[in-house]
């Protein structure tokens, strides 16, 4: 039932801002229509957090804890980041960076997103789940390129055409699923429902599940952003208008790495035993972890530089979840720490790409000067993705060194010497930045906005679950997340 | 005494008020003061309750020297005379730096931020205490972050460049540190998160050899990187002088003690140290001592001068644990007992001792940055004639530094000596080998400190001003100067009661089996108080004598000038003073001087102005990070060919991987 | 009588499918490979007709409609209008001659046949009609790779997507219309939004060559 209220709160979020052609009453209406998104995913997300997974009578959604924590988190970082996107619409159409009838289609396309991705995390059948994914694609595509530059347009086309690309090699796997169901005796629209597939799975032949993962791997890992699948994502995170940024670092991809890890339940279920899987998410997540390492190092631009933390704190989670329970449980805290932090640091980012019109680090000096708040934050940020208590990933970080030090030792010593250099690019690249005096004085004090409002919501969300995560209450609400997988 | 354990957690909760409070007081000027006389409050409080603890061996609530916290508290902290002890350390910085804050503070007020600085000063002194106080791995590192990521604050509190490049070196070192640590620790605890120290020592003897010395070695690392020891020193002598002075006192002081700490802390988690690996402790921590003095001797820059100084005392200190360590691992029998003791009696006395004239000697050199506006040493001079009182404090300073008699390094520094005399004479070669080798550097060493010291205290207040600043120096606050006199008076003071002090400070390493007394060898024993009158015995007997046989006629004339006016420009300069040392150690003190003439049009050889451009690089900047750091960012240019821009090579990867991937599955 | 041939005609369009994957990617004019490329779709959308009698699975004659429609007439227009409206040159782009692209794709298609050696001793569909699916996929990738116009690589994505519905057809024989509608309108709408995106690139640039996208490297 809630999950009714949910989709039809899209549509409600979808329709609401189409009613006005002002800026700003349209800000307001896509205000109303997030908020209330936010709380029909609340209504649905709490309750399903704390009982078994099941299953809508109609057989097309699939509601288990897992999925609720990303319904919770989709729901909460879309209401910020239409909170952010208001005053951000605002500054852009009166420095006219973009036209007022724009303003409509942005938020338009936000909605549809963010309703591709609940229909992605939801959705009990493999096929829709494929179907809503390559929707959150198709979505974005324009709002990456919403600023219709040369650099947009090019980091769009190349965002459109590898991920779509990657998305059909997806779309093999789910096939070969379906086909691996067809031989255990589901077929047609059995044969790609999850739920049913779980029940089957250890009957499902392994030899087709195996080959159906590869292409599910390396389809749907190209929207995870694994390297080398992720040349797109700091071309598109970086050009995209921020807050649609922290949507897409901090929640798609997200989304994605559920769908592959829905696919890995599958196919270790299949496999028995084997920890054929889990291999193959160590040297991706390791690789993802370590090469953008060299990109943080010497970046230049300090969108591009999030963009690529996201790549590599995704090879985080990706790793930690081929490490069995222990590491499943370090993942969905990092996940769930990586989320808040980085689509916060992209709203940061987004006030500072206001107020100074570059995204070049060279050219931005004292942020901390010119806009305390929003220097505030974004310090802030900086320090809980950097792992710094009370941030969640100081525990996650924490745990993983304890779970994989002793089953994966070589692959932890290269992880963690590429953390020390993202480390030092971080604090070499992004310090100066905020704290350095520049000469200029600023001609007004920063103006409180929304956009801190959701900044502070995020940085209380970050510091709650950082410290929650302490507690032995924490470990057993992720316990009992990830049980049910 | 049950109000102890109430006590110890106030005393901690204290700093974290303090952080909310300043920034709740914002700029006004009593917030200062409040934020201030609070910490203060807040370190008397811990002082009380460390020391009631160090003397409290009646207490019911401690057993065995371990006070036990009540449930949830317990998975977190505990106190034991060891903690104790080093928590002396936390709250006396604490109460000293604040009372020194009182003055110092306010004259920066538009430099710093104040409720920024004074939030990160007491989150500091938090992190540092609740170090400390940690029971269990989980808690000590996370606190040792909260500690290490608030002093960053510390170092780059004037946001100028060259702080924020300190800074990076600083934080990078940090992290470095602290994932060595995380890494040796959960080694021994076998992957357990949240394993308390305790039943850390149980399991570990179980490991296998390789574990264990690979374990050993990373919390070296992860503790030597904090304490300022080569090669992973590098970082300290940018980054503690560009702090506030206040806070290059506490992290000189303090924070290197609680590096100090840790290390002790976990030699008790292993069951035994083979020979080697306290001969790497022992070799590192004499050549980071070498280093440290070297670079101390030649150093023109008064913060920095002592930072390097730092990383000497640090040095000698890692090398008594080492010493121990090679003692405890050789079959002496009965007589190792005495020999560890009279180590343990140097490492106790001198931690001490360093913490007392190194915040000292910051303070003080905070206090002539503060009127002067300059740290260069060669911009200084003539001071003593302004501040008298203030220059014999920083002169009973120095000379605490340079461990001489009758101040309280000088009798941990003779245990030391002895120590290794007696070590020597043992006979056994594995003793007597990296004895001799300690004995004839820590001469060396002993020998440069003083130099330094004679340099750093003769270039502030000797001579005549050397700068138009150091010539109209005003009057200093009263609160700059109170703490500075109160640490070279308890330098002295601890000198008076040496022995006494080791006896009492003896039950901090109780807990361990090396060691039942903490005293120095028997020969090696002076009574202070012995040395002290003799002092005072010569001095007035040199008194008397100038009196009775000198001329008492004084001649008043100028200083003969060559018929030159003399000025302040002739005067001896702490560059010229070491150039001796350059000289002799020129291949480890790399001095670069490039003196550029620019001439008044290029055609015409004739001179218009002359600069000199000179810079002191370290050996180890040479040698290791900066070919280091090329290379690194050389890989990083290779990787970054990934990026191509290409979308067709993007394509070709994503196909090559499906081909890779598949290739497993088949 | 029908049992017998309709096999045999499922291979039949296979194979013409095949070989006109080599046509498409040695191409270099837009006009003829739009043209056979609509060809190859309504071979795609026949094979899926004649697969819907094998199985009886009517649905499918549904898709095959669709495909017609969509693949065969409307996308294949659409991209020429945009072409004609934008100025943009008849003349295609590539890394390699045509003779080393027909080659090449001999090469890839013959390693397409190896790998579905390899996978239809694992998976029980037929053999060449796995073989011609990877093949369409592969020369489709070959096109994505080697073309240095975003027509060509518009294209190649196309080419790809039926090979790979090829394979979805020959391994499930669909599953199930709700779902294969949605998938078709995925790839309809990714294709209309990648027209959008060559379209202002041609504007911008009045070229749509790709290495106009260079730009974004570090």
């Amino acid at each position: 039932m809630f999950i009714s209220l949910l989709f039809l709160s899209c549509l409600f979020a979808f329709v609401l801002p189409l009613f006005s052609r002002r800026v700003e009453a349209i800000g307001v209406l896509a205000l109303t229509g997030a908020s209330a998104l936010f709380l029909s995913a609340l209504a649905l997300g709490v309750p399903a957090l704390f009982v078994a997974p099941s299953v809508s009578p109609d057989g097309l959604w699939y509601l288990d804890p897992f999925a609720a924590i990303l319904v919770i988190i989709i729901g909460f970082v879309q209401w910020t980041a239409t909170m952010v996107s208001v005053p951000y619409l605002r500054t852009e159409v009166s420095h006219g960076a973009i036209g007022k009838k724009r303003v409509r289609e942005y938020y338009a396309l936000v909605t549809f997103f963010v309703l591709s991705m609940f229909a992605a995390v939801l959705s009990n059948n493999l096929g829709l789940m494929w179907v809503a994914l390559e929707a959150t694609t198709l979505a974005t595509t324009l709002l990456v390129s919403f600023y219709a530059k040369e650099a947009s347009l090019e980091a769009a086309w190349k965002y459109l055409l590898l991920c779509s690309v990657g998305i059909s090699l997806g779309l093999l796997g789910v096939f070969l699923t379906a086909y691996a169901a067809a031989t255990s005796g589901l077929t047609g629209v059995a044969g790609i429902s999850f739920a049913n597939l779980l029940s089957v799975a250890a009957t499902l032949p392994p030899e087709v599940m195996r080959i159906a993962f590869v292409f599910i791997l390396v389809g749907f890992g190209t929207k995870v952003g694994l390297v080398p699948m992720h040349a797109w994502l700091p071309d598109a995170h970086g050009r995209t208008p921020s807050p649609v940024s922290g949507l897409l670092s901090g929640v798609l991809l997200n989304v994605a790495l559920f769908a592959l890890i829905r696919y890995k339940v599958l196919v270790d279920g299949a496999l028995g035993g084997s920890r054929w899987s889990d291999g193959l998410f160590l040297a991706f997540g390791a690789l993802s972890f370590i090469v953008p390492a060299a990109f943080i190092l010497v970046q230049k631009n300090y969108k591009r530089l999030l963009a690529y933390s996201s790549i590599e704190h995704m090879g985080f989670v990706v790793f930690s979840f081929g490490l069995g329970v222990p590491g499943m449980i370090v993942g969905t805290m990092h996940l769930i720490g990586h989320a808040l932090t980085k689509s916060m640091l992209f709203f940061a980012a987004g006030n500072t790409l206001l107020h100074f019109k570059t995204t070049k680090i060279a050219n931005v000096k004292g942020v901390l000067q010119a806009l305390p708040i929003t220097g505030g934050f974004f310090l802030a940020g900086i320090l809980a993705i950097l792992a710094v208590p009370p941030s969640p990933l100081f525990v996650s970080e924490f745990r993983l060194v304890g779970a994989a030090l002793s089953a994966e030792p070589w692959y932890l010593a290269g992880m963690l010497l590429a953390g020390a250099v993202i480390f030092a690019g971080f604090i070499r690249l992004l310090m100066p930045m905020l704290f350095q005096r520049s000469s200029e004085q600023p001609a007004s004090r920063e103006r409180l906005n929304l956009s801190h409002a959701a900044m502070a919501l995020h940085l209380v969300a970050i510091i709650a679950f950082g410290i929650f995560f302490l507690t032995p209450a924490g470990e057993s609400f992720i316990t009992n997340i990830i049980k049910s997988l | 005494m049950s109000f102890i354990l109430p006590l110890f957690v106030f005393s901690l909760s204290i700093p974290l008020v303090v952080a909310v409070v300043a920034v709740g007081v914002g700029n006004r000027s009593w917030g200062n003061i409040l934020v201030q006389l609070l910490m203060i409050f807040g370190g008397v409080t811990g002082f009380i309750a460390s020391t009631l603890f160090l003397f409290g061996g009646g207490d019911s609530s401690i057993v065995s020297g371990l006070l036990s916290f009540p449930a949830p508290l317990d998975a977190w902290f505990a106190i034991d005379t060891l903690r104790a002890f080093f928590l002396l350390f936390v709250y006396a910085g604490m109460m000293l730096t604040s009372l020194y804050s009182l003055g110092y503070l306010p004259k920066y007020r538009g430099v710093y931020s104040l409720p920024a600085l004074n939030a990160a000063l007491a989150l500091f002194v938090f992190g540092m205490g609740a170090t400390i106080m940690s029971a269990s791995i989980f808690s000590f590192l996370l606190f040792w972050k909260v500690m290490s990521v608030s002093a960053y604050f510390l170092v780059i509190a004037d946001r100028s460049a060259e702080s924020l490049s300190a800074g990076f070196s600083y934080f990078l070192m940090t992290h470095i540190g602290f994932v060595s640590l995380l890494a040796g620790f959960l080694l021994l605890s076998g992957g357990n998160v949240f394993a308390s120290f305790l039943s850390i020592a149980a399991s570990a003897a179980g490991l296998s050899s390789f574990v264990r010395a690979t374990a050993f070695f990373l919390l070296f690392i992860g503790f030597g990187s904090k304490a300022g020891l080569v090669p992973l020193h590098q970082w300290l002598p940018y980054a503690h002088p560009q702090a506030p002075s206040n806070a290059s006192a506490l992290m000189s002081g303090v924070m290197l003690k609680v590096a100090l700490f840790g290390f002790i802390q976990s030699l008790f988690l292993f069951s035994e140290i083979p020979l080697w690996w306290s001969c790497v402790v022992m070799a590192v921590g004499l050549v980071s001592a070498f280093f440290g003095v070297l670079h101390a001797a030649v150093e023109s820059d008064v913060k920095r001068l002592l930072a390097w100084s730092s990383i000497e005392n640090m040095g000698l200190l890692f090398s008594a644990l080492g010493g121990i360590g090679i003692i405890g691992s050789l079959p002496l029998g009965l007589g190792a007992q005495p020999l560890i003791g009279a180590l343990a009696f140097f490492v106790a006395l001198h931690a001490v001792n360093h913490f007392l004239f190194k915040s000292g000697l910051f303070m003080a050199a905070g206090a002539v940055v503060s009127e002067t506006h300059t740290r260069d040493l060669d911009q200084l001079g003539g001071l003593a004639q302004k501040w008298p009182l203030f220059s014999a404090a920083f002169l009973a300073l120095s000379l605490a530094a340079s461990a001489l008699p009758p101040f309280g390094a000088f009798y941990g520094e003779w245990a030391y000596l002895q120590t290794l005399v007696a070590a020597i004479g043992s006979g056994i070669t594995a003793l007597a080998v990296p004895a001799g080798v300690a004995l004839s550097l820590i001469s060396l060493i002993s020998g440069l400190a003083i130099f330094t010291f004679a340099k750093a205290f003769s270039s502030i207040f000797l001579g005549r001003a050397r700068t138009n600043h150091a010539e109209n120096v005003g009057h200093l606050h009263w609160a700059l100067v109170t703490p500075v006199v109160l640490t070279a008076v308890a330098s002295l003071a601890t000198g008076l009661v040496a022995v006494p002090l080791g006896s009492l400070i003896a039950g901090a390493t109780s807990t361990g089996d090396w060691s039942a007394s903490l005293a120095p060898l028997p020969r090696a024993s002076i009574n202070p108080l012995v040395v002290l009158l003799i002092v005072m015995l010569t001095l007035t007997l040199a008194f008397v004598a100038s009196r009775i046989f000198g001329a008492p006629r004084i001649r008043r004339t100028d200083t003969w000038d060559c018929g030159q006016p003399l000025t302040r420009r002739m005067e001896y300069t702490a560059t010229g003073f070491a150039a001796p040392i350059r000289f002799f150690f020129k291949s480890i003190v790399l001095a670069e001087k490039r003196m550029t003439a620019t001439p008044i049009i290029a055609s015409n050889p004739w001179i218009a102005s002359r600069s000199l451009e000179w810079k002191v690089s370290s050996f180890w900047e040479r040698a290791l990070y900066e070919p280091l750091g090329k290379l690194m960012l050389r890989v990083a240019d290779v990787i970054k060919h990934l990026q191509s821009g290409v979308v067709q090579f993007y394509l070709l990867l994503v196909f090559a991987t499906l081909v890779v991937v598949m290739s497993t599955a088949l | 009588m029908m049992n017998f041939s309709l096999p045999f005609l499922l291979v039949l369009i296979a194979g013409s499918m095949l070989m006109l994957s080599f046509v498409l990617a040695s191409r270099m004019r837009l006009l003829s490979l739009l043209r056979f490329f609509a060809l190859q779709s309504i071979l795609l959308a026949a094979y899926a007709g004649t697969l819907s009698f094998v199985r009886a699975e009517w649905n499918l004659l549904v898709m095959a409609g669709l495909i017609v429609v969509l693949k065969g007439v409307i996308i294949p227009r659409f991209l020429m209008r945009v072409a004609r409206e934008s100025g943009a040159s008849q003349r295609l782009e590539s890394y390699a001659r045509p003779t080393t692209l027909l080659f090449c794709s001999g090469i890839v298609s013959i390693l397409s046949f190896i790998a579905a050696g390899a996978l239809t001793s694992v998976v029980g569909s037929g053999y060449f009609i796995t073989a011609v699916s990877f093949s369409l996929l592969s020369v489709g990738f070959l096109m994505l790779v080697s073309r240095k116009d975003l027509f060509g690589q518009i294209i190649g994505f196309l080419v790809m997507e039926n090979g790979i519905f090829t394979f979805g057809l020959a391994l499930t024989g669909g599953l199930a219309l709700l779902i294969e509608v949605g998938i078709l309108f995925d790839v309809v709408v990714g294709f209309a939004l990648m027209t959008i995106l060559l379209n202002w690139v041609q504007k911008q640039h009045a070229s749509a060559r790709t290495d106009l996208l260079r730009e974004l490297t570090d």
